[in-house]
């Protein structure tokens, strides 16, 4: 070979590699995302996030975002673990509840240098107090939607049986008696300790609120046992042996079974969360007969406090491309994002989107506007500790034993605030 | 004693019907007061969503592909073992068979820490191959000693004729010992492969992509924060059935013959 062929054949292979390595260059880097949303199945959700997460990935080139949907029940173990085993994603979605949790497992990054970068307003933009995220001082999550728990009706059994929505806790058990027969519960939560005890603190906080209750003490201790939390059991006790529009089969029913029952028409009220109404109606047998209220109050004056949460976005400990984690979080965040969140029954996490006219126009929206308001003159947010859901699980059983053994409420929250409580020292 | 029978099939039947009965009604239907046993009217709807709108194809076909790799890994390594354990003396034998037995006795959920850790290390984690070899090593005891007692029941004149004839060691096994042993490989096959396809916990463990789940947890993602979706979770449940219903109805008389074996030994 002379040394001009030599040379061709150099300079081609230079050129190719070149080209190759500009190629690799071009691939986007791929972000895992893991949520406890499906991307597959009838909530309306998941189809927000299948379009919002496609939107992202046609928006720009150097990121491209692959989803991985883990049960609600198991994605906070699963990114534990698999963060601890350096396996954790890029992104994730964590629920303000279990926020705490991630913190202390150190399985999330703080997000403040990247925040520091907002323009100010877009900093306030944001419906819940940014504090409650904040975490010895550092931001570890941001949310994209808010939540606030409700009284859930079925219209069509009120209408029935000629009764109004009740506004007290006294008004909930008359009308829960008075729309029960053999086939429907007039009022009814899940009560069992499956999925993390989520449907008994549900029902429970709101009402203990109303009576006037506080989660935790300044130590960090629960006080679940005091007047408002004897004062709520006894309450839930009293629907099932005085006034019997609860039964004592929702000690077996999980949140998920409390739902179904709502759809079916087979329980008439509960209370529970806004993000679930949407899915809720689109089942065949619900639809509009599904209707929300503010949770009932102790007194006539006023409802018992809205209890708000929400689930967030962060960047997971080991992720090796927290730009691109943030760049994706702002695409999930921003206005057009939080709209298409918005209309498949997401309470939006940023203000700015509440000023859209389909706020203003779309029936849908009203609810939501309805939400907005309770939340905002009786919204109540408590930051949780790390082992919040040891709590709810107790608090699950205290109910279990009140209404189902008839335990007295004092001795099986004292039980319960006892487990909670020494577990944490 | 019929009716004892008839009783204990229904009684295991039961949700069983039930459910194929629900993969068949519409969701109104699902969670009607009181629940309707017989779908009217019937709907295929549940079958449809499931094959089409989920991932419910991707988790099949990683259940196949996982559940056949590791039953011929496994039969493949297993029936040397066994034939050696069946046909050999040798020092320690009876130790070495009862260390295997011991592997067998640990319950899968005591190693599965060490498992998730073990496949993070070799980047065996969130692969198909991982499962394999665990899935593989997991079923090893129960079919070496399974296959043991087929070994031990082909007459050992038949091995000396052929190799008086002329036939070496490794032939005569090949060639003679495992056609003679095919029930038993065939009873061993469908035990392992039932344990497989119906595992979760392993599955769960070692793989979190979606790409990359097995059937019984994909069977997982019905059950959402927002109910469950009991008519596509019934009908995802029918399908994963099938393939295993189908292997046993074609192999068990193996089967039955693979669970007798060493049973009315002398």
């Amino acid at each position: 070979m002379n040394r001009l062929a030599w040379k061709t054949w150099m300079g081609v292979a230079a050129a190719t590699l070149a080209l190759a390595s500009g190629m690799a260059q071009a691939q986007p880097k791929e972000l895992t995302f893991w949520t406890f949303l499906a991307t597959q199945g009838t909530d309306p959700r998941s189809k927000a996030l299948t379009s919002i997460v496609e939107g992202f990935n046609k928006s720009q080139t150097k990121y491209v975002v692959k989803v991985e949907s883990i049960n609600f029940a198991r994605i906070d173990n699963v990114v534990i673990q698999s963060t601890a085993a350096g396996q954790g994603p890029d992104i994730l979605n964590v629920y303000t509840d279990q926020l705490p949790m991630h913190v202390a497992a150190k399985t999330v990054q703080p997000l403040d240098a990247y925040f520091a970068k907002l323009p100010p307003a877009a900093q306030k933009d944001f419906v819940m107090d940014l504090d409650f995220v904040r975490y010895d001082g550092k931001l570890m999550a941001l949310p994209w939607e808010t939540r606030v728990w409700l009284l859930w009706y079925r219209k069509d059994l009120l209408d029935k049986a000629g009764a109004g929505v009740p506004k007290t806790t006294d008004e909930l058990a008359q009308v829960a008696a008075k729309i029960s027969s053999e086939q429907v519960m007039g009022f009814g939560f899940g009560a069992s300790t499956g999925a993390l005890g989520a449907g008994a603190m549900e029902a429970f906080v709101p009402l203990f609120w109303g009576a006037g209750g506080q989660l935790f003490n300044a130590k960090g201790d629960t006080t679940i046992n005091s007047d408002a939390g004897v004062r709520t059991l006894a309450y839930f006790r009293d629907m099932v042996a005085k006034s019997k529009g609860m039964r004592s089969s929702v000690a077996a029913m999980s949140v998920e079974d409390a739902m179904t029952a709502v759809k079916a028409g087979t329980i008439g009220m509960t209370l529970m969360g806004s993000f679930r109404v949407a899915a809720a109606r689109n089942a065949a047998a619900t639809g509009a007969n599904l209707q929300t209220a503010p949770v009932p109050g102790w007194a006539t004056d006023k409802p018992s406090p809205a209890r708000i949460g929400g689930q967030t976005l962060t960047i997971g400990a080991n992720s090796k491309e927290p730009e691109g984690g943030w760049a994706f979080i702002q695409y999930y965040e921003s206005p057009a994002s939080q709209l298409e969140f918005a209309k498949a029954g997401v309470m939006p996490s940023r203000v700015s989107t509440y000023e859209d006219k389909f706020f203003k126009d779309d029936a849908s929206a009203k609810d939501m506007q309805q939400w907005t308001d309770y939340a905002k003159k009786y919204g109540r947010m408590e930051k949780t500790p790390k082992d919040f859901s040891k709590l709810s699980e107790e608090i699950a059983k205290a109910i279990q034993k009140v209404i189902v053994e008839g335990a007295d409420p004092k001795a099986a929250l004292d039980e319960a605030a006892k487990a909670y409580n020494s577990q944490r020292s | 004693m019929i009716a004892l029978t008839l009783l204990a099939c229904l009684f295991a039947a039961g949700p069983v019907i039930w459910g194929l009965l629900t993969s068949f009604k519409t969701p109104t239907q699902v969670v009607s007061y009181p629940p309707q046993l017989w779908p009217s009217p019937t709907t295929v709807e549940n079958f449809a969503g499931v094959w089409r709108e989920s991932n419910f194809p991707v988790f099949f076909r990683n259940s196949v592909v996982v559940t056949l790799a590791s039953v011929v890994l496994c039969l493949a390594l297993a029936v040397h073992a066994a034939y050696g354990l069946a046909r050999f003396t040798f020092r320690g034998k009876t130790l070495l068979m009862l260390g295997i037995l011991a592997t067998s006795m640990i319950p899968g959920i005591a190693i599965l820490v060490p498992l998730y850790n073990l496949s993070v290390q070799v980047k065996l984690y969130n692969t198909l191959t991982g499962m394999v070899l665990v899935y593989t090593a997991w079923n090893i005891p129960l079919v070496v000693w399974l296959l043991k007692g087929f070994f031990e029941k082909v007459p050992l004149e038949l091995e000396e004729a052929a190799r008086m004839d002329g036939c070496g060691r490794y032939k005569c096994f090949y060639l003679i010992v495992l056609p003679l042993a095919r029930p038993g490989m065939l009873a061993a096959a469908i035990m392992a492969m039932m344990a497989v396809w119906n595992d979760f916990l392993i599955g769960f463990t070692l793989a979190v992509s979606e790409q990359k789940r097995l059937l019984p947890f994909g069977l997982y993602t019905y059950i959402s924060n927002v109910g469950v979706d009991w008519g596509q979770l019934m009908a995802a449940t029918v399908l994963a059935l099938l393939p295993v219903l189908f292997a046993f109805l074609i192999m068990q008389k193996w089967l039955v013959q693979g669970l007798m074996a060493g049973a009315v030994k002398a």
